[in-house]
């Protein structure tokens, strides 16, 4: 008898083993600390890597760097790719560059995938859509090689010849006008500048006259902002939604200092981005973006050339490493299920990551570097989550939500059923309260980080609790992404910030639902995580064969 | 006669200073763009951008914001950096400890062995000791010290691996008092030696010049007339030479100090070089403002202090003043 | 260091620095060989080779695996079910087929396969992070490329491991080149920072000496107040600010680089201007200007050179200090920017001696010979200053 129950009690384990998804049996994270180390220099974390000083590496950029530890026998390399977008920006109120003509063919005479070679040694990948590869609203790219001679056609069909000399010239017979590319430095972006050389050379040998000028990050900005230029080059890191294109796209943006530094002015393109900013549903969304893509494609008004991947390092004395084709080897699931292969009893399980540059403000108000973030992201939740194989969006605080709109009013309602089994570190339970007092604060402070995710808020109400009702003004499928995404604080320490601009948090009023809580924290050397004791979660969107 | 000459210094030591805070406020303030502008981010709008700026006080006239930068100066309350958020006092002194023990490591070391070896060259003139400390001498001045650390970084610690590549600390920390400053030590004698190699030469030959002049004055020739012994000569020697060699560590001070951005950047350190570079480039005036300051005032201070000192130890010179 | 000595590495200098860009071997500023390859006389790694071929080509790779395999040329696909571009490998009697390239249409493609690319790795069933080149070519094997189904004219380049009498940098530019021209600009903002700072301070030293007063008390202080300015950070900041050419480069170094030979040449001014000759001068009536242009200068002729000589090496070297904190224009070539990009793309990691040493000990030599050239005029002058007074 007592044979039969432990035999069924096993297989039931087993049988929860096999499942598809992971799920945990002894609490996350599985280490005891996470340590990063605060190595500035590249060469110095390549060397802390290949000698074990540290067991994992984020994001390596050199690609000599790549060459040499790919070919250490004790580590795995995992690349993928990232919401990095680099492009060739036109002033489309300059000429020759207010053509589209002249914009569609320097966009196909562009050789990406020899830069890519040349700079990255193929760690890159050529761009041609307005969207990060990462984002599922991208609209999938057609490998298009760089071809002069299609361009040749375009630029003839437009009315254009070439004079003896090779160079272009319009109806009129006048040559073009000289195409000046800004670029920030080689000290503040080393690869930026290399590459709009490159540009700079293609073009002039297709035969514009281009040439490049390197020029102070904050001096070029400025020139942007005032639309004082004919062309630049500059990257960015996008968010994963589509409505970003309205900042980048639409005329009203076309402002001093407005995100549109491309003057971009087309009538149906703003139609289909206010379209697609106020759609009210994933249908209408999938099919303003796909429009809003297409129209740009067409238009050029800038150019993508590439976006970098992310290429990671592990050490293989650790087993459960989680990484997909969409997701590198150093992510937070990785933290959580990570293990060392070999492990002496009481020994404590210590991670040991980098961290590039010293994350400069721990109050999370304040914040804004992505080294900051890096460690208060693990401290914080929020209300919502995303699947890391179709990027949807999955419960995490909130187990369930509803959105409804009201025409009349022009008002979006989303109403959060919050978990409330989930603890803080500090043990006590996560409660509708909280989630009501973060957003208030912040938004009542208009906190700069989070101020464009709040300031639709018009009323938040706390029916019960556990269930929260945010009424946002005006009509928007996005709102629930905004408001999902923004983290999670208890009401007692909200409470207690008397002015959140010079607040000093303690590590112990950083309070979270997050994996994590800071243990030690050295300036300059190295920062410390320790398991949160009150972790409960047990699901996880994770395969287990992708738990190598 | 001497308190008025001290009072003259000071005065005119604080005269530099004012005229050095003005030019440091104008030199940031006509920078172009700020710190704000360059924020790219798709998900922080225009109006997010202007309560930024306004946060950082950008958004005030010129005269006010030159009101609130003296007043921080003065107290020394040098205002928040715009990159953290956080006083920038807070963060200069937690940096100011590794530059300063930096440049004062290296200043003992490459003094005391140039002094040793100078007063031995001067000694035993033609012989071997001379003939290194001219040569050494000769060499030294002209290596550039970044690559002689660029040298010693990649020969001793990435290639034979003696010494750390980076830092001030191993990870895991060491525990006890004992073994951090050991640990500590470590990290920064590559530094020290490589900077120390490269000064002691000028320190040696300077030393030796001095005692070869001072041996030949008068004194010492009317002592060994006395029958005083070479021991006793030679203590009178060095007492007649120290104020001048601690007159010239003192205004060494401020070179070091300045090049330590060089070193601290090979080296990985923390410390107010670094500070400064990071600040200047990424615009935080605050930070940027305070340490310049902080470097001057070192600076000013240094020479103060040498050329009172100087007049001070040695009579001889206050009366050529 | 012996006279003849300072005199062949002078003229050396020289030399190399107005020839420097027409004997360079290579265009500095073109990528020739593989990133970070060693010296030709080095060791015994691969070499650089191209070769063109229509449908079919052998070939041997004796040194061991290139760095870099491109292939470049169109291929006309002529039979109905697609060409392909196979790679045959023979080694110690086992012989593996790989196929580079494969289609199955009909069209005329363009071929633009690198080694480096991660659809040719993936083409190969290898992982993104694996190295192509190590993969398919190792050393003493015999190899055979062929154009299977069509018609095509090929590039076929094998970048080596070596290549160069001083090896490649991070981005493969033979660094020999670079070494000789960026001599030339070494050169001039060393010499001509210490000729405009040397020029400055004797204006402002003489003015000072002769005039005394006022004029004199307020030049020294300036002299005192940039004397008290950290000259590093100074430069850090001005650089930053004023934007990086050589020639803002040549005047912000010279600003802060007059105050010692103002305050010499005040000095000797003073004591000239005590002295008989220059007060019979004005006795006979000649004006101020007069006297300072026709005599004065004339004296001071000696202590300008020693000091321009002087001035030059810790100009260069403090060229090379502002080029490697990455405040330099990157466009320009010099010694100090080699070694920032040896700190900053990894020649550190890679032990890239040849990267790191050349351009250090070239920058050392020339300020050797130039203080040396100092000493000795120093040495002329002092004499000349005591059979003076």
């Amino acid at each position: 008898m007592k044979k039969n129950i432990i035999i069924s009690i096993l297989l039931v384990l087993v049988l929860c083993l096999c499942n598809g998804k992971a799920y945990s049996m002894v609490s996350v994270p599985k280490i005891d600390e996470l340590t990063y180390l605060i190595i500035k220099n590249p060469d110095a974390q390549t060397m802390a890597l290949a000698s074990g000083a540290v067991d994992m590496l984020g994001d390596l950029t050199r690609p000599s760097d790549i060459e040499l530890l790919s070919k250490h026998k004790n580590l795995k390399m995992s690349v993928a790719p990232m919401s990095h977008a680099f492009f060739l920006l036109f002033n489309n109120k300059k000429t020759p560059l207010n053509d589209k003509a002249i914009r569609q063919a320097i966009s196909i005479v562009i050789p990406r995938s020899s830069i890519v070679r040349l700079i990255f040694s193929g760690y890159s990948m050529p761009l041609t859509s307005y969207l990060p590869p990462t984002s599922p609203w991208a609209v999938s790219q057609t490998g298009e090689a760089a071809s002069s001679a299609k361009a040749e056609e375009i630029m003839k069909k437009a009315g254009y010849s070439k004079t003896l000399l090779g160079k272009w010239q319009d109806k009129n017979k006048r040559t073009l006008l000289k195409i000046e590319i800004l670029s920030p430095t080689a000290s503040v972006a080393p690869t930026t500048e290399e590459i709009a050389k490159d540009i700079a050379d293609t073009l002039t040998a297709f035969g514009f006259d281009a040439y490049v000028t390197p020029i102070d990050f904050s001096t070029m900005i400025s020139r942007l902002d005032r639309r004082d230029y004919t062309a630049s080059v500059l990257a960015w890191s996008m968010g994963r939604n589509p409505d970003s294109l309205y900042n980048f796209y639409h005329s009203e943006c076309d402002t001093k200092g407005g995100y549109n530094m491309t003057s971009v002015s087309s009538k149906e393109l703003d139609n289909v981005l206010k379209k697609l900013r106020t759609a009210k549903d994933k249908e209408e969304a999938t099919l303003y973006s796909k429009k809003a893509q297409e129209i740009l494609c067409d238009l050029r008004p800038m150019v993508p050339i590439y976006s970098r991947m992310s290429v990671s390092c592990v050490s293989d004395k650790w087993k459960n490493i989680f990484s997909t084709k969409k997701t590198s080897a150093v992510n937070s699931y990785t933290y959580l299920f990570a293990e060392p292969k070999v492990h002496k009893k009481g020994e404590k399980k210590v991670l040991r990551t980098i961290l590039a540059e010293e994350p400069r403000n721990l109050n999370p108000f304040v914040a804004s570097s992505a080294y900051d973030w890096e460690i208060l992201g693990l401290l914080y939740e929020s209300l919502i989550s995303s699947d890391p194989y179709t990027m949807e969006d999955i419960p995490w605080l909130a187990s369930s939500w509803k959105l409804t709109t009201d025409k009349k009013q022009n008002t979006t309602t989303i109403t959060f059923v919050i978990d409330t089994s989930v603890r803080f570190s500090d043990g006590s339970n996560l409660t509708a309260q909280d989630v009501a007092s973060t957003f208030e604060f912040l938004k009542k402070n208009k906190v700069p980080r989070f101020y464009d995710s709040v300031k639709d808020i018009a009323k938040i109400s706390v029916i019960s609790n556990n269930k929260i009702a945010i009424i946002l003004n005006g009509i928007s499928y996005w709102y629930l992404d905004k408001v999902g995404g923004m983290f999670v604080m208890p009401k007692k320490i909200i409470d207690s910030v008397k002015n959140w601009q010079t607040w000093k948090p303690t590590f112990s009023q950083l309070v979270g639902t997050g994996p994590f809580v800071i243990g030690k924290y050295k300036p300059g050397e190295f920062i410390t995580m320790k398991k949160n004791p009150h972790y409960t979660r047990t699901k996880f969107p994770v395969k287990k064969e992708d738990l190598r | 006669m001497t308190k008025e000459y001290i009072a003259k210094k000071i005065l005119s030591a604080l005269f530099v200073l004012l005229c050095v805070i003005v030019l440091n406020f104008f030199l940031f303030r006509l920078m172009p763009g700020d710190a704000v502008s360059t924020i790219i981010d798709p998900n922080f709008s225009q109006e997010a951008k202007e309560h930024l700026r306004h946060l950082y006080a950008l958004d005030k006239t010129l005269p006010e914001q030159f009101l609130v930068y003296i007043k921080s100066m003065v107290t020394f309350d040098f205002g928040m950096s715009f990159l953290s958020q956080k006083p920038v006092w807070e963060e200069i002194h937690s940096r100011l400890l590794n530059t300063l023990f930096l440049s004062c490591s290296v200043m003992i070391c490459s003094a005391i062995t140039g002094i040793i070896l100078g007063i031995k060259a001067a000694y035993s003139r033609g012989g071997k000791t001379e003939k290194f400390v001219l040569r050494s001498a000769a060499l030294t001045s002209a290596f550039p010290s970044f690559f002689v650390e660029l040298l010693f970084l990649m020969f001793f610690a990435y290639g034979l691996g003696f010494f750390p590549l980076r830092g001030t600390t191993s990870i895991p920390e060491p525990v006890g008092a004992f073994n951090i400053c050991i640990d500590y030590i470590w990290h920064m004698a590559l530094p020290v030696i490589s900077l120390s190699l490269l000064s002691f030469g000028s320190w040696a030959l300077y030393v030796r010049n001095l005692t070869i002049k001072t041996t030949q004055e008068d004194f010492v020739f009317a002592a060994r007339a006395r029958g005083l012994s070479e021991k006793a000569i030679s203590h009178h020697i060095f007492r007649t030479i120290l104020p001048t060699i601690i007159t010239i560590i003192l205004m060494s001070l401020p070179g070091l100090v300045s090049g330590a951005v060089i070193t601290e950047t090979i080296f990985s350190l923390r410390g107010l070089g670094t500070f400064l570079l990071e600040s200047v480039t990424a615009q935080d005036y605050p930070s940027a403002q305070a340490s310049f300051f902080l470097l001057a005032l070192i600076t000013i201070t240094s020479n103060m202090l040498a050329d009172i000192f100087i007049c001070v130890a040695d009579p001889r010179i206050k009366a050529e003043n | 260091m012996k006279k003849n000595l300072l005199i062949f590495s002078f003229s050396l200098f020289l030399f190399v620095g107005i020839f420097g860009s027409w004997i360079a071997p290579y265009s500095p500023r073109m990528t020739v060989a593989a990133p970070f390859a060693s010296p030709i006389w080095s060791s015994f790694l691969s070499k650089n080779e191209t070769y063109n071929f229509d449908n079919a080509l052998t070939f041997e790779t004796a040194d061991g695996a290139p760095a870099i395999f491109s292939l470049f040329g169109t291929l006309e696909v002529e039979q109905k079910d697609g060409a392909k571009i196979v790679l045959t490998r023979e080694l110690e009697g086992k012989t593996d087929k790989f196929i580079l390239f494969e289609t199955k249409d009909n069209n005329v493609h363009g071929i633009d396969l690198d080694a480096r690319d991660i659809s040719f790795k993936q083409q190969l069933s290898l992982a993104p992070t694996d190295t192509a080149t190590e993969f398919l070519f190792q050393k003493g094997a015999k190899y055979k490329i062929e154009v299977l189904g069509g018609k095509a004219h090929l590039e076929m380049q094998l970048l080596g491991k070596r290549f160069g009498f001083l090896g490649t940098d991070h981005k493969g530019r033979d660094i020999f080149s670079i070494m000789l021209t960026g001599a030339k600009t070494s050169l001039f903002i060393g010499i001509s920072a210490a000729l405009v700072s040397c020029i400055l301070g004797v204006i402002i030293g003489c003015i000072a000496g002769f005039f005394g007063g006022i004029l004199d008390t307020l030049l020294m202080r300036l002299c005192d107040i940039l004397m008290s300015i950290p000259t590093l950070p100074i430069l850090l900041i001005l650089a930053a600010f004023w934007g990086k050419g050589i020639l803002q480069i040549v005047f912000i170094m010279s600003i802060f680089a007059w105050m010692g030979t103002a305050r010499t040449i005040r000095a000797y001014v003073k004591s000239l201007r005590e002295s008989a000759w220059v007060q019979s001068l004005q006795a006979m009536g000649a004006s101020n200007k007069y006297i300072i242009s026709r005599h004065i200068i004339r004296e001071t002729y000696p202590i300008i050179l020693a000091n321009i000589v002087i001035g030059v090496p810790s100009a260069i070297m403090g060229e090379a200090g502002l080029s490697f904190l990455g405040m330099s224009d990157p466009r320009i070539i010099s010694w100090g920017r080699v070694l920032h990009d040896a700190h900053s793309f990894g020649a550190f990691t890679h032990l890239a001696w040849w990267i790191l040493l050349p351009p250090g000990l070239a920058i050392c030599l020339l300020s050797l010979t130039f203080i040396t050239a100092g000493r000795f005029m120093e040495e002329k002058l002092d004499h000349r200053l005591q059979d003076k007074f």
